[in-house]
């Protein structure tokens, strides 16, 4: 098993580096860099060196004996399950019509019992979704602003009036940059792909995180163009990963967030992950693989 | 070939468990959680200075795990590994976002100094509830329990460690691969004796 691991990439990796990053990755201590690396290699892989990787990953993962040997509080489970049973319901108030958006999604007190609003019921809200609703009409109108700003974007390229209009929207949403700049910084690639009739265009935006990616597929040629602004300067970078209605995920870029405006070749991508049978979704997601932006 | 008929057939069930999951299906969420939910606490307890906070974050791996039910594919990873992989890189991301990230620290000092934060109380909690991995993390080569201290349990990235141990980013990785092997390697043999003990 240390011979060197057949691969379709030109990289070649050794089955050791490959155990290693397995390793790394079962105990979720993978750099971006190298998750995509490992990704690759893994699918790249024979039958037997991924059986023997998972056996690996399997074993590390459901490792117990290094644990602490503690209980959880009676409480927890009914307290996750209202958790996630509310970001539920969260989310599907937050995917209603435009026409909904701005009411605000209390829950009706008329219809609320008596006496819930104890100590305890107001810790049983999740940490993370206890502010849910009012947060989620705000991200709302964020996300909306965004793919908004993207099809502003779009559309200033095609007509000089519509470039005027969408150079105040974009100077108006960042306040420090303008159309110019975006192609100043980006170069001349960004206008090929963005006026380019044969290019696909896909809109990643979200409610959790900052920034909108836009990626550009020519269906001719499969060269492929993303562009991103206001993406979370803090994580570094993240990578740009495609999603097929199979659960595969494919890993397209890994893309620094450090500039307000980005932009880059993806190069040639595979056509057929973006055929409507197979495509699901395009995510980009950061370090430790939460994603923070998606397509619809 | 009976393994590989199990696995299969196991595999089949965690797929349509995670399927549900994903359709918001409330019984499998609960079902999920039962066989899950204690592990997840292990780990987060691991890993969250105070109990409040390991609570608070087995809620949000949980919502994690329902927003991402539908990536799961049984030929990648068995459910458990997938959970796993979800629970820890959400208590390492969490770890890394804590305003005040601990000092780093070398295992000797928290042996006798539990990582010299909070109060005596919490460093007493936090060696007992460690006491069992800080016992296997010891008895490694001392540049593998630093760097497996360091990013595992006090949530440092690679390269952070590379630079305070100003050692090569690849000696890193490969000392932390080669350390939480043996420490699996290690946990295995004590099983064994335990299980020849009794």
């Amino acid at each position: 098993m240390d011979d060197q691991v057949e691969m379709t990439t030109q990289t070649e990796i050794t089955m050791t580096e490959l155990v290693e990053l397995a390793t790394l990755d079962a105990f979720g201590l993978l750099p971006p860099a190298d998750a995509v690396k490992f990704e690759r290699a893994f699918m790249a892989a024979s039958m037997d060196v991924q059986s023997e990787l998972r056996r690996i990953q399997d074993e590390l993962a459901s490792e117990d004996s290094i644990l602490p040997e503690i209980e959880p509080s009676a409480t927890l489970r009914s307290r996750v399950l209202a958790a996630v049973a509310e970001t539920i319901e969260a989310e599907s108030d937050h995917l209603a019509p435009l026409a909904t958006i701005g009411i605000t999604g209390t829950t009706n007190p008329w219809l609320e019992e008596p006496g819930v609003h104890s100590a305890d019921a107001s810790r049983s809200a999740p940490s993370a979704s206890g502010n849910m609703r009012p947060l989620a009409s705000v991200w709302t109108w964020r996300m909306a602003a965004l793919i908004l700003l993207g099809v502003a974007v779009s559309l200033a390229i095609f007509g000089s009036d519509a470039y005027r209009h969408s150079k105040l929207i974009a100077n108006a949403y960042t306040g420090k940059i303008t159309l110019d700049d975006i192609e100043s910084r980006i170069g001349p690639q960004f206008n090929e792909f963005v006026s380019n009739p044969n290019c696909h265009h896909y809109y990643l935006a979200s409610d959790t995180g900052s920034g909108l990616l836009r990626v550009a597929v020519n269906e001719n040629t499969g060269e492929a163009f993303v562009f991103g602004l206001d993406l979370d300067p803090t994580i570094g970078s993240g990578e740009l990963r495609l999603v097929s209605v199979d659960g595969s995920v494919h890993s397209l870029a890994i893309i620094n967030t450090d500039q307000t405006v980005v932009g880059q070749s993806l190069g040639i991508v595979d056509l057929s992950l973006f055929a409507s049978s197979t495509f699901g979704h395009l995510e980009f997601v950061d370090g430790n693989r939460n994603v923070l932006i998606r397509s619809t | 070939m009976v393994d590989r008929q199990e696995r299969r057939v196991v595999d089949q069930q965690s797929l349509l468990l995670m399927q549900r999951v994903a359709a918001d299906d409330e019984q499998a969420i609960e079902r999920l959680y039962d066989q899950f939910g204690g592990l997840v606490f292990k780990v987060a307890r691991q890993l969250m200075p105070t109990q409040a906070e390991a609570e608070d974050a087995v809620q949000d791996i949980f919502i994690r795990l329902w927003q991402t039910a539908d990536r799961f594919d049984p030929r990648r990873a068995k459910l458990v590994t997938w959970v796993m992989l979800i629970a820890r890189r959400h208590l390492i991301d969490q770890l890394r976002r804590r305003s005040i990230r601990p000092k780093p620290t070398l295992l000797d000092e928290n042996m006798t100094e539990s990582g010299g934060t909070g109060e005596p109380g919490q460093r007493t909690q936090a060696d007992e509830r460690n006491s069992e991995l800080r016992r296997h993390i010891a008895k490694l080569p001392e540049l593998q329990r630093i760097v497996i201290e360091r990013s595992y349990l006090q949530g440092f990235t690679l390269r952070e460690v590379s630079q305070q141990l100003d050692t090569p980013l690849g000696t890193i990785k490969s000392a932390l691969s080669r350390g939480l092997n043996k420490l699996r390697e290690s946990t295995d043999d004590k099983s064994k004796s335990d299980w020849a003990a009794s």
